[in-house]
Order: C-alpha cells, then sequence, then structure tokens
C-alpha cells in the first residue's frame, strides 16, 4: 500500500476524464456523455523498471473554475492531471489561469496538461491556435482511439514515485 | 418521540466506524454495508488509501468529503463521508451518510444541464464557423469576379469593335455566338460579384430619380424579341396610374425584373410569360410598386419552393446554364428596398412570382414635367479632333482603347505606361483628355492625377481626366474626387458609357436626345 499515490484528473465538465480514466483502467469507450458529480475513485497498478506503482485516480465532477472545486477532494493528491477538451476553446481560455491557482495552492504537486478529443481535431490547426493563447499542453489524447492514454499517466507517475 | 422518529428515518442511513491510529477498524454498527473489524480501512475502498493514513497522524482533524460513491461490499452508494482523526484520548471515526437517491437525482439535473449548456455552446460553434466560411466565400468570390471582370471587359470590347468591321455572314454568325456566350458570362459574373457584395453588406443601393415609363419601354423592348424568340406569347400590363418619375434604384429594380422574367422564360416552353405592374399604395410621395411575373412553365415541387431563393441551388435540370443565383439575388434586393417577395408554383403547371417593392415619387420633377436625360447613345461628327493621353500599363487595355477610340474616329491617341511618364509628356504636348488607370507601377493613377491637378501650369490643371479602375471602390472614387476629378470609370465599362463620359468631359452636348 505504500506505493500508491492519488492522483486527481481537473478540468471542465465534459472533456472526458471519466473517459481516459475508464480507458486507462478497464480500455473501456463510450460516445455517451455520463456527468459525474462528487467523486468516483478508481485505482490501477502499473508495473514499470520492476517496480509495482499503485495510482489511486480521483475522477471528480468537472468544475468551468478550480477554485470552486472542493479542497477535500484535492487534500491529499500526489499529481494533478488538467483536461481540456480539444474541440471546445472555451474549456482552455483560461487555462493560463487555473494552473497558476493550482501551483500557489499545491505547490511541489506535479501537474500534466491533457487536450482530449484529439481524434476530432486538425491538429496542426489546434497547436498553432494554442500558440497564439501561449498555452502549453503536455499531451494530446484520444480516449476513443486510446492514444496517449496510458503514456500520460505512466508520464505522471515517474514524476510522483 | 423525536429518538423514535431519528431511529427509525435516519439510523437506517447513517454507518458509523470506529478506528485506531493505524487505521484498523474497531467497531462498525454495520447499518449500511459491512465491513470486517481488524482490517485496515484502507483496504476497504480506494477511497481510504493513501492520505487516510497520513490524516490520522493529526489530533481532533476533521474534514467531511462529500458525494462519494463507494462500493463496499458489493453495497454502492453515493455518501457524504466525515472523518475524526481523534486524539490520544478518543479513538479516530467515521461517519458515513447515505444519500444515494439525492445524488442519484442531483445527477440527472446535472446531466440535464451540461447537456444543455454542450449543445448549446455546440451551436454557437457551428454558427461561428459557418460565418467565417460564408465571409471567407464572399471574399473569395468578390475577389475571383473582380479578377474575370478585366478579361471579360477586353473580349466584349474587342467584340464590339469586331462587329463594325468587314465580316462575311459565316463570320457574323459565329461572332454573334461568342458575343451571346461573352454576355452571358459575363452576366455570371455580375450575379457572383452582387451576391458576395450583397452578403458581405457591402452592396448598397443608388436612389435616383428615373423615368418609370421609358423603364418599362426598355423592359418591353427586351422582352418582347426574348420571348418571340421562344415562341412564347408575352402581356405586358403597367398601370397607367403609376407616376412617370419615380425615385428607385433604377438598375437594381431592373435586375429583379430581368432576372425573374429571364427565370419565367428559361423554363417555359410553351404558353404565356406575363408582367404586371400596378400601383399597390400610394401615400404622399411614397408610392407601393406591385409587380408580378407569371408562366406556364415547368413550375416548383412543393419542396423544391423552400429552396427556390437559395444561393448557388439548381433546382430544374434543366438549369444548365446558371450558378443558380437569379431568383437568390432578386430576393435579397428586394429585402434591401424593404420589399417582399411571394412565390406560387404548381409543378408542371408555372409559376408566379409576386414582388412588392416600396419606391419615391419625384414630386419636384412630376410637377415641372421635366424631361430627365435619356442616355441613349448616338454616334457623333465631330468637326476638329481631339488629343487623347492613354496612360494604362495594361497591354490589351491599351490595344481596347487604341480600337474603340479609333473606331470611332475623330481622336489622336498617345499611349504612356505609368504616372510619371505620363506627366511627362502631358508637359510636352497639348492633350484635350486623358484616361488614367488606376492600378500601374512606377507611379499609379491617384498620384499622378493629383500631380496633374495641382500643377503649376493651368493649362495642364484644367485638362480633364478619365479615372479608370478595376476595382472600384467607394473610397477610391472619394479619393479621385478629392483629387479634383469627378469622371470616374469602373471597368468594364460598355463602349455607350466609355463614350458618354469621354462626350461630358470634352463638353460634347450631343449625346442629349
Amino acid at each position: 500500500m505504500s506505493n500508491s499515490k492519488k492522483v486527481v484528473l481537473i478540468g471542465y465538465f465534459g472533456v472526458g476524464k471519466s473517459s481516459l480514466i475508464r480507458r486507462f483502467v478497464q480500455n473501456i469507450f463510450t460516445d455517451d456523455y455520463l456527468v459525474t458529480i462528487g467523486v468516483h475513485i478508481l485505482k490501477k497498478t502499473l508495473i514499470a523498471n520492476d517496480i509495482e506503482k499503485t495510482l489511486v485516480i480521483w475522477d471528480i465532477e468537472g468544475k468551468e473554475d478550480v477554485k470552486t472545486v472542493r479542497p477535500s477532494y484535492l487534500m491529499g493528491t500526489s499529481g494533478f492531471i488538467y483536461v481540456i477538451d480539444s474541440t471546445r476553446i472555451h474549456t482552455y481560455e483560461n487555462l493560463n489561469e487555473e494552473i497558476k491557482f493550482i501551483k500557489n495552492n499545491y505547490p511541489n504537486i506535479p501537474l500534466i496538461t491533457v487536450a482530449n478529443k484529439c481524434d476530432l481535431i486538425d491538429v496542426e490547426i489546434f497547436k498553432k491556435q494554442l500558440v497564439d493563447l501561449k498555452i502549453e499542453i503536455d499531451f494530446l489524447t484520444s480516449a476513443k482511439t486510446a492514444e496517449n492514454v496510458e503514456q500520460i499517466f505512466i508520464n505522471l507517475s515517474n514524476k510522483i514515485f | 418521540m423525536i429518538q423514535k422518529i431519528r431511529n427509525k428515518y435516519f439510523e437506517d442511513k447513517i454507518q458509523t466506524v470506529i478506528l485506531d491510529k493505524k487505521g484498523i477498524i474497531v467497531e462498525s454498527d454495520e447499518l449500511l454495508f459491512s465491513v470486517n473489524a481488524n482490517t485496515n480501512i484502507e483496504y476497504v475502498h480506494p477511497f481510504f488509501e493513501t492520505n487516510f493514513i497520513d490524516l490520522l497522524k493529526n489530533n481532533d482533524f476533521e474534514e467531511t468529503y462529500y458525494c462519494i460513491h463507494l462500493d463496499i461490499n458489493n453495497i454502492s452508494g453515493s455518501y457524504d463521508v466525515y472523518f475524526n482523526s481523534g486524539n490520544d484520548i478518543e479513538n479516530p471515526f467515521l461517519i458515513f451518510f447515505d444519500y444515494t437517491s439525492r445524488y442519484a437525482f442531483n445527477q440527472n439535473v446535472a446531466q440535464e444541464k451540461n447537456e444543455s449548456i454542450l449543445k448549446f455552446r455546440l451551436e454557437a460553434l457551428k454558427n461561428q464557423q459557418l460565418k467565417i466560411e460564408k465571409e471567407f466565400k464572399n471574399k473569395f468570390l468578390a475577389n475571383i469576379s473582380h479578377d474575370l471582370r478585366t478579361p471579360i471587359a477586353s473580349i466584349i470590347g474587342f467584340l464590339e469593335i469586331l462587329e463594325n468591321s468587314q465580316l462575311s455572314l459565316n463570320q457574323k454568325d459565329i461572332l454573334k455566338t461568342i458575343s451571346l456566350t461573352s454576355n452571358h458570362l459575363n452576366g455570371m459574373v455580375e450575379d457572383l460579384l452582387d451576391i458576395s457584395n450583397i452578403e458581405s453588406g457591402a452592396f448598397k443601393l443608388k436612389n435616383k430619380p428615373f423615368d418609370f415609363k421609358e423603364f418599362t419601354n426598355q423592359i418591353e423592348k427586351i422582352y418582347l424579341v426574348k420571348a418571340a424568340a421562344k415562341n412564347l406569347d408575352l402581356t405586358l400590363e403597367i398601370d397607367s396610374k403609376i407616376s412617370r418619375y419615380l425615385i428607385a434604384d433604377r438598375v437594381r429594380l431592373l435586375q429583379i425584373i430581368i432576372n425573374t422574367l429571364d427565370n419565367a422564360i428559361k423554363f417555359t416552353d410553351k404558353g404565356e410569360i406575363k408582367l404586371i405592374i400596378k400601383e399597390n399604395f400610394r401615400r404622399a410621395d411614397n408610392l407601393g410598386l406591385f409587380i408580378q411575373i407569371s408562366d406556364t412553365g415547368i413550375g416548383f415541387s412543393s419542396r423544391n419552393k423552400a429552396l427556390a431563393f437559395e444561393s448557388f441551388t439548381r433546382l430544374h435540370d434543366k438549369d444548365i446554364n446558371g450558378l443558380g443565383l437569379g431568383l437568390s439575388i432578386v430576393q435579397q434586393i428586394v429585402t434591401l428596398m424593404n420589399g417582399t417577395i411571394k412565390l406560387k408554383s404548381i409543378l408542371k403547371k408555372g409559376t408566379v412570382i409576386e414582388l412588392n417593392v416600396p419606391v419615391k415619387i419625384d414630386l419636384e420633377i412630376s410637377s415641372k414635367n421635366k424631361k430627365i436625360e435619356s442616355k441613349e447613345f448616338l454616334s457623333t461628327d465631330f468637326t476638329k479632333k481631339f488629343n487623347v493621353l492613354v496612360v494604362d500599363n495594361n497591354e490589351t487595355n491599351q490595344l481596347l482603347l487604341m480600337k474603340i477610340l479609333a473606331n470611332h474616329g475623330g481622336f489622336f491617341i498617345d499611349i504612356s505606361n505609368n504616372g510619371r511618364h505620363a506627366i511627362e509628356l502631358i508637359e510636352n504636348n497639348n492633350y484635350d483628355l486623358v484616361l488614367m488607370d488606376m492600378d500601374m507601377p512606377i507611379m499609379d493613377g491617384l498620384t499622378a492625377i493629383k500631380a496633374i491637378k495641382q500643377h503649376a501650369n493651368k493649362a495642364i490643371s484644367k485638362i480633364p481626366v478619365i479615372a479608370l479602375s478595376a476595382n472600384p471602390t467607394i473610397e477610391e472614387k472619394k479619393s479621385c474626387k478629392e483629387a479634383g476629378i469627378k469622371d470616374y470609370l469602373p471597368r468594364p465599362f460598355t463602349r455607350e458609357e466609355f463614350f458618354m463620359m469621354v462626350y461630358k468631359s470634352l463638353k460634347i452636348k450631343k449625346y442629349l436626345v
């Protein structure tokens, strides 16, 4: 048990946080949108460099402003994944402020940024838009195609273990 | 009593679990789910993993976790979980409040709310994208039509010259076909330009006084020929009560009638085309024109009726000769005129299009019964020859202007490629008229016009200049006016339009009937 760490996925509603977790933990994807309220907690054990690493993943309800997320959900977190929906600019136009808030309130906790639903966009145009908005995204993912899904959790676990 | 109610309604909704400082379960009332005593709480559910063991180290720490979905020993529920870390005397404990049904209801509400927000935003995004695409389309169309205008104007110009030369009958026939095709092409380009201007909002109506009688005569002249060519009967009923002198955009009014009549003729193989123009209402100087165009053609199906006014929509297989812009332009211009359009049609029986267009009565001219200038073109004999300088870097344009002027007779022509060279020529020759293209290398037309109009030599500053522009804009026309010239001729122009302006500049009055 000592090798398990809490990870929280944050972001607007409908960006695909639950879908990313379901794809990672259960390797399932459905197109239906099921709103998350409160918290669902799932866990998955990775083996990296012969070491077992267990991620306890908190799938919290989506909020348009990270300041309104209940602090009890974020307490004791070892890593954050901030998820945006690459098809909805509304979910990332304030990303830098959101990240700043998290970093100020949870200093030294690793955070990675993820743009989901990348199977639905023209990646080149999207990347250009990110440059214009001065936004940095670590991973482009698709819960639908599974692209980069495992990688984001591996990347984060390498940072937190 | 209270305890009784509490027992009945609350206790089975709440579970208390007592722990020790290491997280081992000491006691549980098992009211919601069962947990094994002597088990560490962190094995019960991942929710308790990670940070709970750390929190147990605190004294008197408390926290409530709201809406936690837990599945413990095969019992699922949504709970608010109260945690108290205890202290040196009291054990830590957890209280689970079962709000499963309330949270399920909240979930439904949130589902509906979020879905409607997402749908709304998606619609907004789609609209935005459509707007961008439409703007792009209009800009693209406007640009391409502008670029097409100049070469088409050259073709039509040269064809006019060719028509006046010595040709065999066979050649004349071929020329006639080329002329028809070129004019058709020109019409399509003009339609494209119109639709892109209308849709981008750049389209402006120019309301001016005009002679309504002359207007309807013109329509009659054109359509007697067109209807006869297809062996169709043409009936015109023009209400004689309509004032002779009206104020409206004559060109656009003519365009909507022509587009509708052309459509009627195109889709009618036998029977009758009818144009009725009536006075709908009259209040002070306001007059409502009711225009009805009916045919006995192929008609529209009820499904196609709804699409009749869409741009670029061809509804009939027969409509191979157009862009599908005709009725769309009519509708949009009528709307800009604050008018209305109505389409009635029965498939295979015919179509009736009714337009209501408000215009103004020109009371001033009507009262004086003043004659409005008729702009019919008449060739003129000159007693003297005029020296004309053509300034244009485009060789085709140079050649076309030279041919038109030479064919007409009465002009000595010089050519210059740019503004700077033109000014040198002007300073060393006596010109009666300068034809100045706007877009040229080295020195553009506007700069050259300014240099001429501000020239210290009065004989030079007085020389009339006609600005010729392939990309006419209101700003450019205004700049020309500010530079001191009124004569601004957008390309393409007809021979008539060109000579009207030339005569006016040279003060030749004979062109008036």
